[in-house]
């Protein structure tokens, strides 16, 4: 089983403002135990570049996008990555 | 085309919207790597047991086995008490697939601000590993003259031979694929039956990894060691507990909540 270690949040829920990256991660660590270990870096990879260039981020890590906007930056990173691979 | 079914078990609160994306994610992955995932909701929340009176229904880890993994989001809702969404969903699972890992990666992103004055991406990089099945998270014990000022209450902890060196096993070899150094959380001082029995453990499977180096600190100056040194880390195995507690202050120092991981395993 896979989940991020934060709680359900009840002080946010509904805004649309949670960070997704402990979900989308803990996601990867899925893959990886699945054997699909290429995959399951790709989407580390593609965080850490998200996160690093800054740009969308969460409120809780000082941006002001919403979960979609971060969760969909990350999965079109993915699609970059994986193309040069 | 490789291809694997998983339960999806988005929960309460913030974990319907976060779990919608991490499947947006792993959906971009699977395309490009040629894997095939297929999703299946089950609607087990705090909602369902303040319709139905259960977290999820009794024939729920039978549902679960045929699937490859679980893909969960969070539990817990105000006015379920929280025991209700641990010992209802989250405990039944861990045990029932015998998921005696938990393992916790803490890393410092480019990117991020830190808590801690002058620590830079790539300096802190720590894996916790919680013992996930026995421990102080116990069902023995009990209470005795409730609402009388002798009232009391007693809760066992539990430390097998078997699960404390199945966990602090597994430690060892996770640090050999990365550092080589595994730190035990322990308070063998104070706690004076099972702690010592976890050294004992400890010491005796160190001695099988000789290439590891290994280390051991009382819970106490640990947590004061993750705020001060927590460069000095690599892999750091404790009991149920400990584990619980580390992983959040390890959360806490590389930034958010928002960024921590986590993986309950059978290996």
């Amino acid at each position: 089983m896979f989940e991020p270690v934060h709680g359900s949040a009840p002080d946010i829920a509904g805004k649309g403002i949670a960070n997704p990256v402990a979900q989308i991660w803990s996601g990867a660590m899925m893959l990886e135990h699945l054997g699909e270990k290429p995959a399951a870096q790709a989407i580390e990879q593609a965080i850490f570049r998200v996160i690093a260039r800054r740009d969308p981020l969460t409120p809780d890590i000082g941006g002001k996008a919403k979960t979609q906007d971060m969760g969909e930056a990350i999965a079109a990173e993915v699609s970059a990555v994986a193309a040069i691979v | 085309m490789k291809s694997y079914k998983i339960a999806v078990i988005e929960g309460d609160g913030i974990g319907r919207e976060v779990v919608p994306e991490g499947i947006r994610v792993l959906e971009a992955a699977a395309r490009r790597f040629g894997i095939s995932l297929s999703w299946t909701n089950f609607d087990w929340s705090c909602e369902t047991y303040l319709s139905t009176g259960r977290m999820m229904p009794e024939n729920a880890l039978e549902l679960l086995r045929p699937f490859d993994a679980i893909y969960l989001g969070a539990v817990g809702y105000p006015g379920v008490p929280d025991h209700v969404s641990l010992w209802g969903l989250l405990i039944p699972i861990r045990r029932g697939f015998k998921q005696y890992v938990n393992l916790r990666p803490c890393r410092l992103l480019e990117g991020i601000k830190t808590p801690l004055a002058d620590r830079r991406a790539g300096e802190i990089d720590f894996c916790i590993v919680r013992e996930n099945s026995e421990g102080e998270y116990s069902e023995i014990g009990g209470r005795l003259h409730r609402n009388t000022d002798l009232e009391m209450a007693i809760q066992e902890t539990v430390f097998t031979r078997r699960g404390c060196d199945r966990v602090i096993s597994y430690a060892f070899e996770l640090a050999r694929s990365r550092k080589n150094h595994v730190t035990s959380a322990t308070k063998s001082n104070g706690i004076v039956f099972t702690m010592p029995f976890w050294d004992e453990r400890f010491n005796a499977i160190a001695k099988t990894y000789t290439e590891v180096k290994a280390d051991q600190y009382h819970i106490d100056i640990l947590t004061a060691h993750f705020v001060s040194h927590p460069d000095r880390f690599d892999v750091v195995v404790g009991s149920n507990l400990f584990g619980d507690i580390l992983s959040d202050l390890g959360a806490a120092v590389v930034g958010s909540m928002g960024l921590a991981p986590s993986a309950n395993l059978n290996p």
